[in-house]
């Protein structure tokens, strides 16, 4: 077909689209239907897009599936939060809190065990030092601090030998 | 000022009427699925993209403010829905090759478009769509299929109606590539 392509054919185009769709002012459509009777080009252009257009109907609708609406409210009380049974709540309660509260009483026992323990180990056996003065008191363990507590002396120091000494003195030698 | 049918239906299941969202989802249940359907192209994925729009509608009802008309809201979760799925499916756009257009035009030479069966247009009507990038897949499918106006579309997609007009340019001149062989 023989055509020039001008600045009107390219806006003519651009508007080709709408004009299917019935979109254009009037002012427009009019515009455009002039041109389109003056210009073989752009009227070969909207007859295949309108060609293409029109070929989308042959595409048909599917049908809704007969258990749609079925599907669709399982999956809501799928979703939905269950809200149990009273009696099924209390006897959930009872269930977590015997255990626990076993757990808490057990804990506690041992803790307060320990503390008595030392209370009364320190009155029934006190652990009674002579001072210099001759006089005797009672020490609670927490007081004292055992020699077990401290690091080995060195075997060459001045304090391993002075205990060495005093050792050997006493059983004797 | 009259209220919208459909939101009046929104507002009343709102209050605790269940009747009232089945009659919203009897009246737009074969539009969304239809929608997704020739978008995604597999009946069963247009399915659950249904019950999802559905679901969705449902457990919104809460925080549901009437601010366009109910269709309008509807068809921008269905779109949304369809978009999300397409991108979490990781398609592509599958091209046609020029092999498979010579093939097909050595075919319509010999026979002429009369004489293309429906069901083979079809097929190359589903295939040139399926060929869109994904904006262009849904305006298309909005305007040829729901029939909407340039201004709903742009609700929709939240975008300008000069968007609008921009994607089905495209969309057609694309489409008139795949199919104008055949025509």
């Amino acid at each position: 077909m023989k055509g020039k392509i001008t600045m009107e054919c390219k806006k003519v185009k651009e508007k080709l689209s709408a004009s299917i769709d019935n979109e254009l002012k009037d002012n427009d459509r009019q515009k455009i239907e002039q041109h389109l009777a003056n210009c073989p080009l752009c009227r070969q252009e909207a007859r295949f897009l309108s060609l293409a257009w029109n070929a989308l109907e042959v595409w048909e609708k599917i049908e809704i599936p007969d258990n749609f609406e079925v599907r669709f409210w399982q999956r809501v009380r799928e979703r939905e939060p269950k809200k149990l049974p009273i009696k099924r709540l209390i006897r959930r309660i009872v269930e977590i809190s015997v255990p626990a509260a076993a757990v808490i009483i057990l804990v506690m026992g041992l803790i307060l065990g320990n503390y008595l323990g030392n209370y009364l180990g320190n009155i029934l056996y006190p652990i009674e030092t002579k001072l210099s003065n001759n006089k005797v008191i009672s020490l609670e363990k927490k007081d004292i601090l055992y020699l077990d507590n401290f690091d080995d002396l060195p075997p060459e120091s001045v304090g391993n030998v002075y205990i060495s000494l005093v050792s050997q003195k006493k059983e004797g030698y | 000022m009259i209220l919208d049918p459909d939101i009046k239906l929104m507002l009343e299941f709102i209050e605790g009427d269940i009747s009232a969202f089945e009659q919203i989802m009897n009246k737009y249940k074969e539009i969304v699925i239809n929608i997704a359907y020739r978008f995604i192209q597999d009946r069963s994925t247009a399915e659950d993209i249904a019950q999802d729009v559905f679901l969705k509608i449902y457990n919104s009802a809460k925080s549901y403010k009437p601010k366009a008309r109910l269709s309008t809201w509807i068809y921008k979760i269905t779109a949304n829905i369809c978009l999300n799925e397409l991108r979490s499916q990781k398609k592509y756009l599958k091209n046609i090759s020029m092999d498979e257009i010579g093939e097909t035009r050595d075919f319509i030479q010999t026979n002429p478009f009369e004489n293309l069966e429906k069901k083979e247009l079809k097929h190359l009507v589903k295939e040139a769509i399926d060929s869109l990038p994904d904006r262009q897949r849904m305006v298309i499918i909005l305007k040829k299929y729901e029939d909407l106006s340039y201004q709903e579309i742009s609700e929709i997609m939240g975008c300008s109606v000069s968007a609008v007009d921009s994607l089905l340019q495209r969309a057609k001149q694309n489409l008139k590539n795949k199919l104008a062989p055949f025509l």
